[in-house]
Parts: structure tokens; sequence; C-alpha cells
């Protein structure tokens, strides 16, 4: 099964979340997987994913990916898609991992498994346990008809596992043409908050709200 | 300014889940409108009117997909202030059928049909938990989409807004041409957060929470249209849960938490050494 992961940096640092995910695309592979990286000044964070699983890195480094954009990185997404056409996405289920699979899902006519806490192959299917109804169940989910399956993985669940004197990958440089927009977002600072696992009181009625 | 909101019902958060043979048992569920579609619906009423209570401008239409007796959580939110509602319903709308994909294409058919100038949606439902389809639907439309919001505050031309983004690194802001989709946080409701200066001042607040349906509102509300349309009067090919992109095999209740460890701490500084004993050795967290 050809896997392609989604890889996500923040301030020039790869976010272990996205690691956490290649790890398992190789293990669920049984080798190395592809994987995208878009932003500005990231074509030299591409070969420290080698030792994380990464067989080819498709990057997408300019000038107006220097902030997110859905358009811009769900376009970069899509352009590696192109280029390697896997069987399966994954992309860790940050803030922007939630913003960008749902809408590179709907260019396939696909859903997505969210948010998954463990992930298996079952034939060609990948299936998947999640939590629902906001953590009080868990539900066995698979990627029915699906012809290109997609999933998000539950950040701190899955181990980013280097292994060491692994070859460095190959590097691609993606061409997206005009699809990214200029910025236009910026981001203003407030403490840093976490990632997962995090559930917040519902505001008024005191209810269980899941996050 | 014309405003699509979401509004999906679900089995009562607080109450316990009953499932038997990898299934939920519905039958006795106590139905009510997720809270962050309550949310949507809440942003939806305050950027169309004049201030708290004040005079709305603009319309409010509420939009869900499900069996008939849906039809008494629309009728809550048209009391809330809303002014019609759609309901999607017949064959092909079973949940079986209906992943997030599905609901989307759904969803994108009645906004093709609405033209709103803006969709609000809750960013998940509380029974799913999927957080997918409101960035689907900007995709299938190819809408500018922005999710999670914290707070949107309107152009003064009615032709963009800017909204800020809970994301894991703080808040990020941005602007969005419309028409455009957005999915709602929990800071939504706050004073402040919903701003329409062209409509209400700059002065405008409204209470941190999502209002109640007054007795005038519900009166109103039985007034108030409910437009029942079937999948093929939408154009929407019927789902079929043979089809359908992903599917839930079974459902069971999270493993039981492993008892808890005590440790003693009648002499403090064995108490310390113990415990990192434990969480190195043990825990393997340290």
């Amino acid at each position: 099964m050809k896997f392609l992961v989604f890889i996500e940096q923040r301030d020039g640092k790869i976010r272990k979340a996205s690691l956490e995910a290649l790890s398992l695309a190789r293990k669920l592979g049984g080798g190395p997987a592809a994987a995208v990286l878009p932003g500005k000044g990231v074509t030299a964070l591409a070969n420290d994913l080698g030792a994380y699983g990464a067989g080819t890195v498709y990057v997408a480094d300019r000038d107006d990916l220097a902030l997110y954009s859905n358009k811009g990185y769900v376009g970069a997404l899509d352009a590696a898609a192109t280029k390697c056409s896997p069987d399966a996405v994954l992309i860790a289920a940050t803030a922007m991992g939630k913003d960008v699979a749902p809408r590179f899902a709907a260019r396939h006519d696909v859903s997505v498994l969210a948010d998954v806490m463990d992930l298996r192959v079952e034939g060609d299917r990948l299936v998947a346990w999640r939590p629902v109804y906001s953590g009080k169940a868990r539900a066995e989910v698979d990627c029915g008809a699906a012809s290109l399956q997609i999933a998000t993985t539950r950040p701190n669940v899955f181990a980013a596992e280097a292994v060491s004197g692994a070859p460095a990958p190959a590097v691609e440089t993606l061409d997206l043409g005009e699809v990214a927009p200029k910025p236009r977002s910026r981001r203003s600072s407030t403490s840093p908050r976490r990632t997962s696992s995090c559930r917040a009181a519902g505001a008024s009625r005191g209810r269980k709200t899941g996050r | 300014m014309k405003i699509l909101v979401t509004c999906k019902r679900v089995p009562n958060p607080e109450h316990k889940l009953k499932i038997a043979g990898g299934q939920l048992d519905l039958s006795a569920a106590a139905w009510q409108l997720t809270t962050f579609d309550e949310y949507a619906v809440e942003t939806a009423l305050r950027l169309t009117e004049k201030g708290k209570g004040g005079e709305r401008s603009g319309e409010v239409v509420a939009v869900s997909i499900g069996p008939k007796d849906v039809g008494q959580q629309l009728r809550g939110v048209l009391a809330m202030g809303a002014d019609r509602a759609i309901l999607v319903g017949g064959p092909g709308t079973e949940d079986a059928a209906l992943d997030a994909i599905a609901v989307a294409r759904v969803l994108a058919s009645v906004v093709g049909r609405e033209k709103p100038d803006l969709v609000v949606l809750g960013k998940q439902t509380v029974d799913g938990d999927s957080n997918q389809v409101g960035q689907m639907l900007a995709g299938l439309l190819g809408w500018p989409q922005a999710t999670f919001l914290a707070s949107i505050r309107l152009g003064a031309d009615g032709k963009s807004a800017t909204v800020t983004r809970e994301v894991d690194a703080g808040v990020e802001e941005k602007r969005v041409r419309l028409p455009a989709v957005v999915t709602v946080d929990l800071r939504i409701i706050g004073k402040k957060a919903v701003r329409n200066e062209a409509l209400a001042g700059a002065d405008a607040e409204w209470d941190e929470t999502q209002r109640y349906a007054s007795l005038k509102g519900i009166m109103a509300a039985k007034k108030k249209p409910i437009a029942e349309k079937k999948l093929t009067e939408l154009a929407v090919a019927e789902a079929d849960p043979a089809n359908a992109k992903t599917r839930w095999r079974k459902l069971e209740l999270p493993p039981a938490r492993q008892a808890v460890k005590l440790v003693p701490a009648d002499d403090p500084a064995a108490a310390g050494k113990e415990l990192a004993r434990l969480l190195r050795e043990e825990a393997k967290v340290i």
C-alpha cells in the first residue's frame, strides 16, 4: 500500500505529530513512504524526514507559503498526490491538518477517517478506531468504497520513530504554478495551546463538548 | 445579508450511551441540537440584528438533514429567531448512507439553490466528532473557508469578513471574501466576538451565551415555514450505504481506566523517590 504523508512545520521546525504520521505510514506500508512538505525555507528540512520513513519528499518551498493558507497547502498536497498516486494519505490531526484534510478529500470525492487513535491495514482497506460521542465511545471505521483513503492521526498517540542510518530521501520540488494566493493571514501571538486530547467544557450550560 | 446555518440533532451528550451488539441504541434518545450548531445559529442571528434584541435585517435560513421529527429541533431554531428552515429527508438520508462527503454534497446543493452570502456551521457535531463537513462544503463550492472561528467581523461593504481562528499556536487572523463557509468554535459566543458594525454599531455586545427561545419567539416560530425537500428535488443522487466513503463497523465503550496507584507520603523523601521510580520504570514517562 502506497502512502503519502502531509508534513507540517512551524517556525522552521517539523512538528512531531507529522513525524508520528510518517512513522506510522512506514510501518503500515512496510517501507519508505512519500511525504509532502509545504512552507517557506523548508527545503533544508526535507533530509531529516528520511530517518522517520520518507523515501521521497515533495517540497513546495515558496514565499507565498510562508503563512498557512488552505488553498496553497491543499494545492501542494494535491500536486504531490498527482505525482505519486498514493493509495492512502495520512495527515496529523492538528488544527492545520483538520483544515487541510477534508478540503483535500472533497477534491477526490471521499471522506476522512478523522482523528484516529489506532490504524491498521486489512487487505487494501484502512481500518481505524476513533473516539466518538465526545470520547464516550469509540467506533471502528473503515474507508468503505473510497478510491483514495485518507486518515488524520491524533497527535501524541502514535510513536515518532527515527531509524539511524536510513538513506536520505529523494527530494523533488513541486511546481505549483499560481495556485497559492498571497498570504493575508498573520499569526497573533498567544500562549501555545495543547494540540490533542484537549477538552474544554461547554461554555454556558456546563455541557461536555468534544474538541 | 443572507446566512445559511446548519443544524444537526444529536442525542443529549449528558446522557449515558446505550450500546448493544456493537451498535448504538437510540430508541430512547433525547434529541437536541448539537452545541456547536447552536453557536452557529447564535452567530448568524448576531450578524443580522441591530445589537442585542434589536431589529433584524437580512435572513437566516436553517438547514437540517434527517427524519421528519428533526422538525422539532428546527422549530427551536426558528423560535431563537431564524426566519425559515429547510429539512432534507426521505430515501438516502439515513445515517448509514450519509458520511461527511455525502452530507457536504446535500448542503452544496442547498447552497446552490439558496445562494447565501455566508454559510455558518458548528466546527463539529458531538456525535460523529469528525469535523469535516464545513471544509468539504467549501471545497465543493470552491468558496473560501475559515474554520474554528473565535470571532468574526463583517466588513463595512459586506463583501468580506475578518475572522480569528483557534489554531494550535494561538489565534490566527485572516480575511475571507464572501461568499464563504465558516465553522465556529466555543469562543464565538463571547460578548463581542461577533461584529457587524455597519448594522449594530461598534459598541454592540451580547450575552456570553447562546439565546434561549422567548415565549414570543416560540409563538412566532409556529408560523414560520419549514420546507421539506427530498434528495431528488435537490438533484442529489441518493447515497447508498454500500458506496459510503467511510463506514462505521461497530461501536464500543472505551476501555476502563486502570486503577490509580497511591504512593504513601509518610516519609516525603522516600515517597518522592518511589514516585520518580514509578514514573520512570512503570509509567515510562520521564
